[in-house]
C-alpha cells in the first residue's frame, strides 16, 4: 500500500493548523518531537511544506535557532508521538526538496506550456 | 492481376511528349476530351470518323492516316479505352500515367525527397523536376471525374511548393469527386510557409498521408535516415490539423518500426488523436528494401502480439485502423476485419501457395516484385470457409 | 550499405531537459511519475534517481520511455510545447464550455416528506413558478456550450412534472435557433411515474437516474418510507420505466452509508439482478439527509476505502466470469488517467465545477454553483449561493461568490494538490472545503474529499503497476467503455 502520510487519519475537521514560525506559545514539552533541519540545506518553503503535511495529525511550530530550523511536532489525539516520526519527516523532506528543485528548473516551461494551451483560446478571452 | 505501368508499341509522327487519353468511339462519345488530347482505337473504325483532329491513331499500320500513329501493343491487355499514355518520342515504351477503373493511379509530384527511407520505395534523386507540375496539370485534365481516388506521390510533394498547390487546385476543380490523398512525410508544415495556403484552395476531399515510425526520434530519425526529421513530422501533424486537415498516420511495419510498435500507437492517441485513419503498411520488397533487408525484414508471424496490443489498443479507443499489403494467412485472426486489400493492381500478385485458399478474394495477396526471402513462412491457404 | 547511416548515429543526447512533473512513491522501490498534461511513467527509484540528477543514461530502456511521455527533451532540441498544449488544452476543454450543467429544483415536495402532495397553495409555494422558469431557461440558452446537460431534481421532480414538461418544450424549440443539443435526465425515486410522464419522455429522449442502495433490506433502512417499500416501489417504476422507454434509459446510483461498508458483494448483486451494466458506489455526502444522522450513518477515508477496494475487486470478478458492470467513478479516473481528455465529470476537476460548469435553479430563484451549495442554504448557510435568476448571467458569472470560488476552485494553486502528483487526474471542490472545513481553499491533510480521491487513484494505480493481464483488460473496457480486441471470439 503506497505510503499516504497525507491521508488522513479520520477526515475530521481540523482547525486551521497552527504552524507557527518564530514565535508562539511552548507546546507541552513531554511528547513533542523535535527536529533540527540544517537551514543551509533546506529552504524555510521546502520545510514549511514538509511540516503542513503533518499539520492534520500533529500541531506543528517551525522556528529558528542559529542557522537551523527547530521543527516541533505534537500529537493532535493526546497520544505519544511514533518512534519512526523524526524519519518519516525526513524521509517526506528529503522528497519535498526534490520536489521544490523540479518546479524550479521546470516552472518556465509550465508556464509557456499553459500558456500556448490556453492564451489566445476562447477561454482566455472570457 | 498486375498490370504493367509500360508498354512496348513503336510510335510514329511524334515531335514531342504527349499525354493522350485513350478513346474508343464510345468512350470519346461519352466523355468531354476534345480529340486532339486522344487516340483513338482506330482498327474498326469507320472511315468517316478518322478525319477528326485526333492527337494519335492507333491500330494497324495505314499510310492514309495522317495523325501521329501508335501501333497496337502485342502484350495483353496493353492499353485500354479512358486510360492515358504518355508517348516520348525515341522511346521504344509507352508509359500508362493513368489506368481507367484501377486502385493505385498517382500523380507522381517529384524525384527529389528530404528524407532517405531505409526502405524506400521510390529512391529519391536530387533533380530539377519542375516540369513535373505542368505534366500532371495536363494529366489532371485527362483523368475521369468518377475517380474514386487519386494520390500525389514521390518523392516528396510538398518540395514542389507552389506547383504542389496548382497541383492541388487542379484536381479541386477538375476532379472534385475524387478524394485526393497527397502522401507526405510532412516535414515541410512544422513552420508557417507558403505551403499553408493549401487549405485555403477548399478541396473538398483532400487527405494527408504521413508516416511515423515511432514515438522517439531516435528510431523514427533512423528509419529516414535524417536527424530531427521526427519533430518536424510531428509538428507538421500538429499544424495540419490546426488547419483542419484531414489526415492518415501511416506506420511500415518492419524490424526497426515493430519494437516500439505499442509505445508509438500509444503516442499517436495521446498526440495526434485528431487523426482520421491510421494504417499499418506490410513491407514492399522493391527499392532500397532490398539494400536493408537485414535491418528491416521481420517475418509478420513474429509480429502478431505486437500488432493485436497496438490494434486493439487503437480501436478500443476509437481510432480508424486499416491494414494494407499483409496476407492473411499471415494475420492473428482478430485483426482480419481491418485488413484491406489495397496493393495497386498493377503490382499486385498471388502465389503458387495460395491454390486453393478460401481467403482470396477478400485477400489483398502479395506484391509482383516479392521473391521468396520476403515471404512470410506462414503462408498457406485458409482451408475453412470465413463468413462475411 | 554505406550511404546509410547506422541506429548509432541518431542514439539520443546525453543531456537531456526535465519536462515539467509531480512524483508519488509505491512501496519501497517504486516511482509514479505524472506530468502536466497527465501522462505517466512508472520507474525504479534507482532510474528515478539518474533520471532527476540528469544522470539517466541514453541506453537506459527507460529513456525513450520518457521522452516520448514527455517527461523529458533531449538535448537542445527544440521542446514539444506544440503537441504537449494540445493534450493539455484537450484535458481543460471544458473550460470553453462555460456552464454545461443545469440543475431545476423543480419542486421540494415528494411524498414522503412533510410538505405534501395536495393541491393547495401552501404546497405550490415549494413549486418553482413558471416565471422562475423561464428566467433560468434564458441563462441556459445564454450560456455557451452547444450540449448542455439539463438534470430536474427535487423533493421529486415528478411531482412537478408540467414544470418539467414546460422547460423541455421551451428548450426543444429554442435548440436549433441556439445551435444547442440538450440532454436531459430527471432524478427520482420512481415511485410516481405514470404512463403520461413515461410517453412525454420517450418522445423527448429524457432519461432517469434513481437511487439503489442495495438490496431490500438495506435500501429500505437508508431510505425509510410508511410503507417500509421503497424498494419494492423503485423496482416496479424501473420496471415501468424500462418497458417504454428502453433498459438503458435508467441508471442508478448506490450512497454507500455505515450499513453498506460491511460487504460490498450483496449491493453489486443486486444491481445485476436488476440487469444493470453500471453502478455508481458514491460516497455519502456530509450535507442535508445525510450529515443529520452522521453519527450513525458517518464513517471514515479508511473504512470506505476498504469497501470500495473489495467492491472493486468483486466487480473485476464479474467481469471476468461474464457480467459487464463497470463502476462509474473508477471508470472516469481511468479515463482522465489513460486518455487526454477530461473525464467530463463535473465535480472532479480544475478549475472547479462549482459555478463554472454547474448551474443550479432552485424552486424560489436561488442560483447556486452546485446542488451541495444549495443544501448548504437549506442548512441556513446561503454564502454560496450566487444570486437570483432575475440576475443577468453576466452577474451571475461575475458575482463576488463566483470569484470567491475561484480562490478555492484552482488545485494548481492550493497547498498540497499543487504538488501532488494526481493533480491533473482530481480536482478541487471549494464547496466542500467551505462546508467542511470553513473556507474555500481548505486544508488537504485532514479532507476526507482528498484523502478518498488519493486513496481510490493510490488503489488504481496498484493495479495498474501490478498490470494483471486480466485486470487491466477489465479496466480499460471500463475506461473505453468497449471491449477490447483480446475479448473477440477467435475462429470462423
Amino acid at each position: 500500500m503506497a505510503d499516504n502520510r497525507n491521508v488522513s487519519a479520520s477526515g475530521v475537521r481540523a482547525a486551521t493548523p497552527p504552524v507557527h514560525v518564530g514565535t508562539g506559545a511552548e507546546i507541552a514539552s513531554s511528547q513533542v518531537t523535535s527536529i533540527l533541519i540544517d537551514a543551509a540545506l533546506y529552504p524555510l518553503s521546502v520545510v514549511q511544506r514538509t511540516a503542513h503535511r503533518f499539520s492534520a495529525t500533529h500541531a506543528v511550530r517551525v522556528d529558528r535557532a542559529d542557522g537551523k530550523w527547530a521543527v516541533w511536532l505534537n500529537a493532535r489525539d493526546g497520544s505519544f508521538n511514533s518512534a519512526g516520526l523524526e524519519d518519516d519527516f525526513y524521509t517526506w523532506l528529503v522528497d519535498d526538496a526534490l520536489r521544490e528543485r523540479i518546479a524550479e528548473e521546470t516552472c518556465g516551461i509550465r508556464l509557456a506550456l499553459v500558456t500556448a494551451a490556453l492564451a489566445g483560446t476562447r477561454a482566455a478571452r472570457t | 492481376m498486375a498490370f504493367p505501368l509500360t508498354v512496348g508499341a513503336k510510335t510514329e509522327g511524334f515531335e514531342s511528349p504527349r499525354l493522350l487519353k485513350v478513346v474508343d468511339v464510345d468512350t470519346f462519345i461519352a466523355g468531354r476530351w476534345r480529340p486532339e488530347h486522344c487516340v483513338l482505337l482506330a482498327d474498326e473504325v469507320h472511315e468517316r470518323l478518322l478525319g477528326a483532329p485526333w492527337g494519335a491513331l492507333c491500330g494497324r499500320p495505314n499510310p492514309q492516316w495522317h495523325a501521329p500513329w501508335i501501333e497496337r501493343p502485342a502484350l495483353e491487355p496493353g492499353f485500354l479505352p479512358g486510360d492515358v499514355i504518355e508517348i516520348v518520342p525515341g522511346r521504344p515504351n509507352i508509359r500508362i500515367a493513368y489506368r481507367r477503373g484501377q486502385r493505385g493511379n498517382v500523380l507522381f509530384a517529384t524525384e527529389r525527397c528530404n528524407s532517405f527511407c531505409l526502405m524506400c520505395s521510390q529512391p529519391p534523386r536530387q533533380l530539377a523536376d519542375d516540369w513535373r507540375v505542368n505534366h500532371n496539370l495536363q494529366l489532371v485534365e485527362l483523368i475521369d471525374d468518377d475517380l474514386p481516388n487519386l494520390a500525389i506521390t514521390g518523392g516528396e510533394p510538398t518540395l514542389l511548393g507552389d506547383g504542389l498547390l496548382r497541383m492541388v487546385e487542379a484536381c479541386a476543380s477538375r476532379l472534385p469527386r475524387t478524394r485526393l490523398e497527397i502522401l507526405s512525410n510532412g516535414r515541410l508544415f512544422a513552420a508557417p510557409s507558403h505551403l499553408d495556403r493549401v487549405a485555403d484552395i477548399g478541396h473538398p476531399d483532400i487527405q494527408w498521408n504521413i508516416p511515423l515510425y515511432a514515438d522517439v526520434a531516435s528510431v523514427h530519425d533512423y528509419v529516414v535516415q535524417s536527424r530531427g526529421a521526427f519533430e518536424q513530422t510531428c509538428a507538421g501533424l500538429v499544424r495540419l490539423a490546426e488547419m483542419k486537415q484531414a489526415i492518415e498516420i501511416r506506420i511500415v511495419l518492419h524490424k526497426a518500426s515493430i519494437p516500439r510498435l505499442v509505445e508509438t500507437a500509444r503516442f499517436i492517441f495521446r498526440n495526434f488523436t485528431f487523426a482520421r485513419h491510421i494504417a499499418l503498411m506490410g513491407l514492399e520488397p522493391i527499392g532500397f528494401t532490398l539494400a536493408n533487408r537485414d535491418a528491416l525484414w521481420i517475418d509478420p508471424a513474429d509480429y502478431q502480439d505486437e500488432l493485436v496490443e497496438a490494434v486493439g489498443f487503437l480501436v478500443q479507443q476509437g481510432m480508424a485502423v486499416s491494414f494494407y499489403n499483409l496476407p492473411l494467412c499471415t494475420l492473428d485472426r482478430r485483426l482480419w476485419p481491418f485488413s484491406r486489400q489495397s496493393i495497386s493492381d498493377w503490382k499486385n500478385i498471388y502465389l503458387p501457395q495460395c491454390e486453393g485458399c478460401s481467403a482470396r478474394t477478400r485477400c489483398g495477396g502479395f506484391f509482383a516484385s516479392i521473391s521468396e526471402q520476403w515471404v512470410s513462412r506462414k503462408v498457406a491457404p485458409i482451408a475453412t470457409s470465413i463468413g462475411g | 550499405m554505406g550511404r546509410f547511416q547506422p541506429p548509432s548515429d541518431f542514439r539520443p543526447s546525453a543531456e537531456y531537459r526535465l519536462l515539467p512533473f509531480r512524483f508519488r512513491r509505491f512501496y519501497a522501490s517504486r516511482v509514479l511519475l505524472v506530468n502536466e498534461i497527465g501522462e505517466h511513467a512508472v520507474l525504479h527509484s534507482e532510474q528515478f534517481q539518474a533520471f532527476v540528477r540528469h544522470e539517466m543514461d541514453a541506453d537506459d530502456p527507460a529513456y525513450p520511455l520518457l521522452e516520448s511521455r514527455h517527461f523529458l527533451s533531449p538535448g537542445d532540441a527544440a521542446l514539444p510545447l506544440d503537441r504537449m498544449a494540445l493534450q493539455y488544452r484537450s484535458r481543460k476543454r471544458f473550460l470553453f464550455e462555460g456552464p454545461k450543467l443545469h440543475i431545476f429544483v423543480v419542486t421540494l415536495r415528494c411524498r414522503y416528506c412533510q410538505v405534501s402532495r395536495r393541491p393547495d397553495t401552501a404546497a405550490h409555494r415549494f413549486d418553482m413558478s413558471l416565471e422562475i422558469a423561464e428566467q433560468a431557461i434564458q441563462h441556459v440558452l445564454e450560456a455557451p456550450s452547444s450540449h448542455p446537460t439539463v438534470e430536474f431534481q427535487g423533493g421529486e421532480p415528478l411531482l412537478a412534472f408540467d414544470t418539467i414538461r414546460h422547460i423541455v418544450e421551451r428548450l426543444d424549440a429554442a435548440a436549433t435557433q441556439r445551435g444547442k443539443t440538450f440532454r436531459y435526465v430527471i432524478t427520482s425515486t420512481l415511485h410516481d411515474l405514470d404512463d403520461e410522464c413515461l410517453e412525454f419522455m420517450r418522445r423527448h429522449g429524457i432519461v432517469l437516474s434513481t437511487s439503489l442502495d442495495g438490496p431490500e433490506s438495506l435500501h429500505n433502512r437508508n431510505r425509510p418510507t410508511p410503507g417500509q417499500d421503497s424498494h419494492a416501489q423503485t423496482l416496479a417504476g424501473l420496471a415501468r420505466a424500462r418497458a417504454v422507454l428502453g433498459d438503458g434509459a435508467v441508471s442508478a446510483l448506490t450512497t454507500v452509508t455505515r450499513r453498506s461498508l460491511a460487504d460490498p458483494k450483496p449491493i453489486i448483486e443486486e444491481y445485476r439482478r436488476q440487469g444493470f451494466h453500471s453502478i455508481f458506489l458514491r460516497p455519502l455526502s456530509p450535507y442535508g439527509f445525510a450529515s443529520k444522522q452522521g453519527d450513525t450513518l458517518g464513517y471514515d477515508t479508511f473504512e470506505f476505502l476498504a469497501f470500495y477496494r473489495a467492491a472493486l475487486d468483486y466487480l473485476i470478478e464479474i467481469n471476468l466470469a461474464g457480467y459487464a458492470m463497470d463502476e462509474v467513478y473508477a471508470s472516469l479516473l481511468l479515463r482522465s488517467i489513460w486518455t487526454p481528455f477530461s473525464s467530463g465529470y463535473v465535480d472532479l476537476r480544475s478549475p472547479a465545477g462549482a459555478g463554472f460548469g454547474t448551474l443550479l435553479y432552485n424552486y424560489d430563484g436561488g442560483v447556486y454553483p452546485s446542488d451541495e451549495a444549495r443544501m448548504l442554504a437549506e442548512m441556513r448557510d446561503d454564502s454560496l449561493r450566487l444570486g437570483h435568476v432575475s440576475d443577468s448571467y453576466s452577474d451571475l458569472m461575475q458575482s463576488p461568490v463566483m470569484q470567491l470560488i475561484a480562490t478555492g476552485g484552482v488545485a494548481e494553486s492550493i497547498p498540497h494538490c499543487s504538488d501532488c502528483a494526481y493533480l491533473p487526474y482530481c480536482g478541487s471542490d471549494p464547496v466542500d472545503s467551505h462546508a467542511r472545513q470553513g473556507d474555500v481553499i481548505g486544508h488537504r491533510p485532514s479532507s476526507a474529499f482528498c484523502s478518498r480521491h488519493m486513496g481510490m487513484l493510490d488503489l488504481l494505480f496498484e493495479k495498474l503497476l501490478c498490470g494483471d493481464p486480466d485486470e487491466m483488460r477489465v479496466l480499460r473496457s471500463w475506461a473505453a467503455g468497449r471491449p477490447s480486441l483480446a475479448d473477440l471470439e477467435l475462429g470462423g
